[in-house]
């Protein structure tokens, strides 16, 4: 499956909360969990456009891991 | 198929014949060990083949799969340790064994969430330990197998590759859930705790929790998005109105009290997994096997070490960890 770009929207619903609901994969959950307290204090696009940045990266590296996956489906419906 | 407790004779074997092993037990043992591709930490808990025990006369072994395409083991110190994801095969897994009350143990615990690369790679491990009955006089130790190196501070990592059929995948099982009470936040990240915001009010936690009488034994339990973490408390010093954890709490996180398990092994053993997936390492809390008196007790057919705490890329308490390898 085809991880969108940096740019589409799925990224910054994923790291305000809009879309958490229901994730399965560890990564990701502790990701979104480490970035949640700065994003609380400074939700500005520079901030929420590294924390895509990397939170894209995740998906990319863990891309082969089953939950992953599902995680990105439910992400993207 | 072998059993997970093996006498030093035995394992001295597999590790002369090659093998890459993960190894947990008394120092003593671990000392006599030939030099070979092994990583160890000190603990004399375990769940074995029969059930949990406590040992000074075996040593539990988790061998790497043998599909594997490489096994590196590096020494990690306090100024290294924030490469440990970065340095993990971007196709394979690391796995870690840190000193417990060590500057190393403290630095990943607090740290390891900012670390470059945190949770981009598979890092699974625990924090090794001692007999409670030597607590204070003998220190946790972790062990470079293939320098024979012992080690009071520091990380042993042995950073396994795999073939691109094999995708690994750390999950958690933790039985604690939050409880309905009040919210705790802290002022600052720590391990020792002394004002919080309870629901939003300032107020002391050791204070909080004496005048509630509320059970220790359950763990201020934190939602990571549905992943649930412990922070297990260790002591109240009621004079220095001070809470001592196993973990550190950290600022911007809501944590309640855990909700009251009736039975541990019934409730562990429903959350096993069952799927077709082959667990390639399990470990469980010290404080699982202590306060459900886990001795002589079976939970599914998990084995491991009993830890002082659990590693699933970050620091955990009272969680069991591991790693499944799914075909690809």
């Amino acid at each position: 499956m085809e991880i969108p770009s940096v740019s589409h929207p799925v990224w910054a619903a994923l790291l305000t909360g809009q879309l958490a609901c229901g994730l399965e994969s560890l990564p990701i959950k502790f990701f979104l969990s480490r970035v949640k307290p700065a994003l609380a204090k400074d939700r500005s696009p520079a901030l929420l456009r590294q924390f895509a940045t990397e939170l894209r990266e995740l998906f990319v590296a863990n891309a082969q891991v089953p939950s992953v996956q599902r995680d990105l489906v439910k992400a993207l419906q | 198929m072998k059993p997970v407790l093996r006498d030093v004779e035995t394992l001295s074997e597999d590790i002369l014949a090659g093998k890459n092993l993960l190894l947990a037990g008394d120092e003593r043992l671990l000392r006599q060990l030939p030099k070979g591709s092994w990583i160890a930490g000190t603990i004399p808990y375990f769940i074995g083949d029969a059930g949990g025990v406590c040992t000074r006369d075996q040593i539990h072994v988790t061998e790497v799969p043998d599909f594997v395409t490489s096994a590196e083991i590096r020494v990690y110190d306090d100024q290294t340790l924030s490469n440990v994801y970065m340095d993990g095969p971007s196709q394979g897994f690391s796995f870690i064994v840190i000193p417990a009350f060590s500057r190393t143990h403290e630095q990943f615990s607090l740290n390891a969430p900012n670390f470059k690369g945190f949770a981009s790679r598979p890092l699974i491990g625990w924090i090794a330990g001692i007999h409670l009955g030597e607590l204070g006089q003998s220190s946790p130790k972790v062990v470079d197998g293939a320098t024979g190196e012992v080690l009071e501070s520091g990380a042993v990592v042995m950073h396994v590759a795999l073939p691109p059929s094999k995708v690994p995948e750390i999950k958690i099982l933790n039985i604690f859930e939050q409880g309905l009470g009040d919210t705790i936040a802290v002022l600052e990240d720590g391990f020792s705790v002394g004002d919080v915001l309870i629901n939003g009010q300032r107020q002391n936690l050791a204070n909080y929790l004496i005048e509630r009488k509320c059970d220790t034994k359950l763990p201020l339990v934190a939602d990571y998005y549905g992943a649930m973490v412990n922070a297990s408390i260790q002591s109240i010093d009621e004079a220095a109105g001070i809470v001592h954890f196993y973990a550190p709490l950290f600022q911007g996180i809501e944590y309640k009290q855990a909700a009251p398990v009736g039975d541990y092994v019934a409730a562990f053993t429903e959350r096993l997994p069952r799927g077709s997936e082959r667990i390639g390492f399990s470990c469980n809390c010290i404080l699982n096997y202590l306060y459900s008196e886990l001795e002589g007790k079976k939970t599914g057919h998990i084995t491991g070490p009993m830890t002082f705490g659990e590693i699933a890329y970050q620091l955990l308490n009272q969680t069991m960890v591991y790693l499944l390898f799914h075909d690809v």
